[in-house]
């Protein structure tokens, strides 16, 4: 049997990862392929401890956030359309027109 | 002894994958990268007893929401190609953190879980909960949805 | 049977219909006089709410109901100052502005981690959209950058709320009190909490999205945003910290004085440099949450439940003053020259500005000067270097507070206008105004049935029905 632990450092070290992208790219898809990541990592969280401690809740939750997950990417991508339409550019680096 | 072979080269990909999702040259590869993650996801769902989340999350996140980013990286053509600030410094930042948490979690040790070999999270008893507990919520989700949908909507029409 | 969840069926049936008759209907008024009658009606459901709990995840208690009222006030001033526009308002902005409203309120009711956390995204996702409403480059960028926040801080919630579940066994915030222990990863699990709602309340230093997404998006849905959904958070962080992480309160109080401090100091200092009004109310409204926020430090001691009244009370009355304050910025302009002799251009407006200024400075007998002072008291009260550097800060931050606060109100009546031609005052935004100020007036008048009341709140939501 695998260690509870494992499963919870492997999420850790990809909820890592997710945040280390996110502060690092410049385009605004791969921030939202960023975001995918650290879900997925709560996500295997929550299923790891629901099969350890017998309870379904966990993966109830998981259901939840997958369907939140999926409508946040729908909006997050329409966005990106409308941003691509009014700069022609997806480098949230060059996206600035608001200044102090 | 399996069961921890099949962990270890999971494990292997997904993290692999989801670095490459960052520090790929082409975003297209990047996004296909992120499918094998997403996939590697499901089968850790399988290997936990979650049938019905594992078979949720490759039709939904890997059949939906891949999609639906593929489609995105499609019609917004990038005039360079995307490059990523690795400075050491945020390098040494990640791992840092990467460090100092896996070691407070090992502290903690969950030995006190002892996993029942008998649990399975079917669709039944996840609809259950689902239909009962967590009605609400249910409900909200689908306003959720329908909310997401009408913006998603809106907001790609072109003005006028 | 489901009486308890009125207001939330009222408000969903409303935004299901006006989006249906969005593609039938010719004329769009109608479609924002229904938005207005769902939020009265909602409101008028709360006085008979009966106090109960659903299923284990939904409570409606006291502190529910003040919440509840609060983001319905907040939606009534919000659809009213839309309405100006309102051939030009599609039936979505309506129907989306209900469906957050919609989330918020069955936020106030949440005592289980999943709904909170299925009502926190329902309430968030649709303010993405009306964030960009206009599609053009200011409001896109707006958009933008709220979007990247605020999934980044929901991802941080949910790692946080996985953490909880594996170290209790259950999501339900009640039972969390008997099962948590202090130990690494419960620290680790607040951390996460922490920074994932700092992110929400705009609390230095994850304030940095919203300047440019109020100076960006539509004004009434600015003033929605700090008033409704940024209170959201403090909703959420009282709901998790106070009741779920109870045990190990000493360290997350502390994180959060610093927030405090820093939170205030720095929204009140970089306000006095800015010359877009939607940016400088953007930067003291960060400069608010760090007063809210103090009570949140507060919440280890003995004045615990005075702190969580005197936040309720401020919460509702900055978000009362800062909606008007937003809606004052739709007719008088963008840019603080705009406000040069305006009392002449637009004296009415001008008038309940003036007002509403002063109550956010924190002058008496104004409502914004009550619940600052409640604050202070329950900082003074709580003693102990924490209470009195935070009590401190205060006062000082208040001090700064005046000058960009009095800057608008002396270029508004003794600065000289360019030119001298009325400004139109539409009877919506003035409406409006007029019962922002009221409740203002109001509240600063009669502060011991209200402060009794919120009292009473805070005590049933610690008790738990």
């Amino acid at each position: 049997m695998v260690p509870l632990s494992s499963y919870i450092m492997l999420s850790l070290i990809l909820f890592s990862i997710g945040v280390f992208g996110i502060l690092t790219t410049r385009n605004m898809i791969r921030i939202l392929m960023g975001v995918e990541i650290l879900l997925n990592s709560a996500n295997l969280n929550f299923i790891a401890f629901s099969r350890y401690m017998g309870d379904i809740t966990g993966n109830v939750f998981v259901l939840f956030t997958i369907i939140i997950a999926a409508a946040e990417a729908a909006v997050g991508l329409a966005i990106v359309m409308m941003i691509y339409r009014n700069y022609l550019t997806l480098n949230v680096g060059k996206i600035k027109e608001m200044r102090w | 002894m399996k069961d921890l072979i099949m962990f270890l080269i999971l494990s292997v990909i997904a993290v692999v994958s989801s670095l490459f999702v960052f520090l790929s040259k082409n975003i297209f590869r990047g996004a296909l990268s992120l499918s094998l993650l997403l996939v590697t996801m499901a089968m850790f769902f399988a290997m936990l007893n979650a049938e019905f989340i594992a078979a949720v999350q490759i039709l939904v996140y890997a059949g939906g929401v891949l999609v639906l980013i593929l489609f995105a990286i499609m019609l917004t053509k990038e005039r360079e190609p995307s490059v990523s600030e690795v400075t050491t410094s945020r390098a040494v930042a990640l791992i840092a953190f990467v460090v100092l948490s896996l070691f407070y979690l090992a502290k903690h040790t969950w030995e006190k879980y002892v996993p029942e070999k008998e649990f399975s999270a079917t669709g039944a008893s996840v609809g259950t909960k689902l239909f009962q507990t967590y009605v609400i919520p249910f409900e909200a989700a689908s306003f959720l949805l329908l909310a997401a949908m009408i913006g998603a909507i809106y907001l790609a029409r072109r003005r006028g | 049977m489901v009486g308890y969840i009125v207001p939330e069926i009222i408000i969903g049936a409303f935004a299901s219909l006006i989006i249906l008759l969005n593609y039938t209907v010719t004329q769009r008024k109608i479609l924002g006089y229904l938005s207005l009658l769902a939020v009265a009606l909602a409101f008028v459901s709360l006085f008979k709410l009966p106090r109960m709990t659903a299923w284990g995840i939904y409570a409606v208690d006291d502190f529910a109901i003040v919440f509840k009222a609060v983001f319905l006030t907040v939606a009534f001033l919000v659809i009213l100052s839309s309405l100006k526009d309102i051939n030009k308002r599609e039936g979505e902005y309506y129907s989306l502005l209900l469906m957050s409203l919609m989330g918020m309120l069955l936020l106030a009711s949440s005592i289980d981690l999943l709904m909170l956390y299925v009502a926190l995204e329902l309430a968030t996702i649709p303010s993405f959209i009306l964030a960009g409403f206009f599609r053009d480059k200011q409001t896109s960028e707006a958009a933008m950058k709220y979007f990247v926040f605020a999934v980044v801080s929901s991802g941080l919630i949910v790692f946080g709320m996985s953490l909880l579940y594996g170290l209790t066994g259950t999501t339900n915030i009640y039972e969390m009190i008997n099962r948590l222990e202090l130990n690494t990863v419960s620290i680790l699990a607040s951390l996460f909490l922490v920074a994932g709602f700092a992110f929400k309340m705009a609390a230095f230093p994850f304030h940095a999205w919203a300047p440019d997404v109020y100076q960006g998006s539509p004004t009434p849905i600015s003033a929605f945003l700090s008033s409704a959904s940024k209170k959201m958070g403090f909703l959420a962080v009282l709901r998790i910290f106070y009741i779920a992480l109870s045990p190990i309160a000493n360290y997350w109080a502390l994180a959060f004085a610093i927030l405090a401090a820093l939170t205030m100091t720095y929204g009140n200092i970089v306000a006095l440099s800015q010359t877009n009004i939607k940016r400088m109310l953007a930067y003291s409204s960060i400069g608010h949450a760090g007063y809210i926020i103090i009570a949140l430090a507060l919440l280890n001691t003995k004045v615990a439940i005075f702190a969580i009244a005197a936040a309720l009370l401020h919460i509702l009355v900055h978000a009362v003053m800062k909606a008007g304050a937003f809606i004052a910025g739709i007719v008088a302009g963008e840019n603080i020259e705009d406000y040069k002799g305006l009392s002449k251009k637009a004296p009415i407006t001008a008038l309940m500005l003036t007002i509403l200024l002063l109550s956010l400075i924190g002058v008496p007998p104004l409502a914004g000067f009550l619940s600052k002072f409640y604050i202070l008291l329950s900082a003074i009260y709580a003693g102990g270097s924490v209470g009195y550097v935070l009590a401190v800060l205060l006062v000082v931050n208040s001090a700064i507070s005046i000058f960009y606060y009095g800057r608008i109100i002396s270029y508004m009546y003794w600065a000289k206008a360019e030119n001298e031609t009325k400004i139109n005052e539409p009877l919506s935004v003035t409406l409006a105004l007029i019962i922002a100020v009221i409740l203002v007036i109001v509240i600063g008048l009669y502060p011991s049935e209200i402060v009794n009341y919120l009292q009473k709140a805070a005590e049933s939501f610690v008790k738990g029905l």
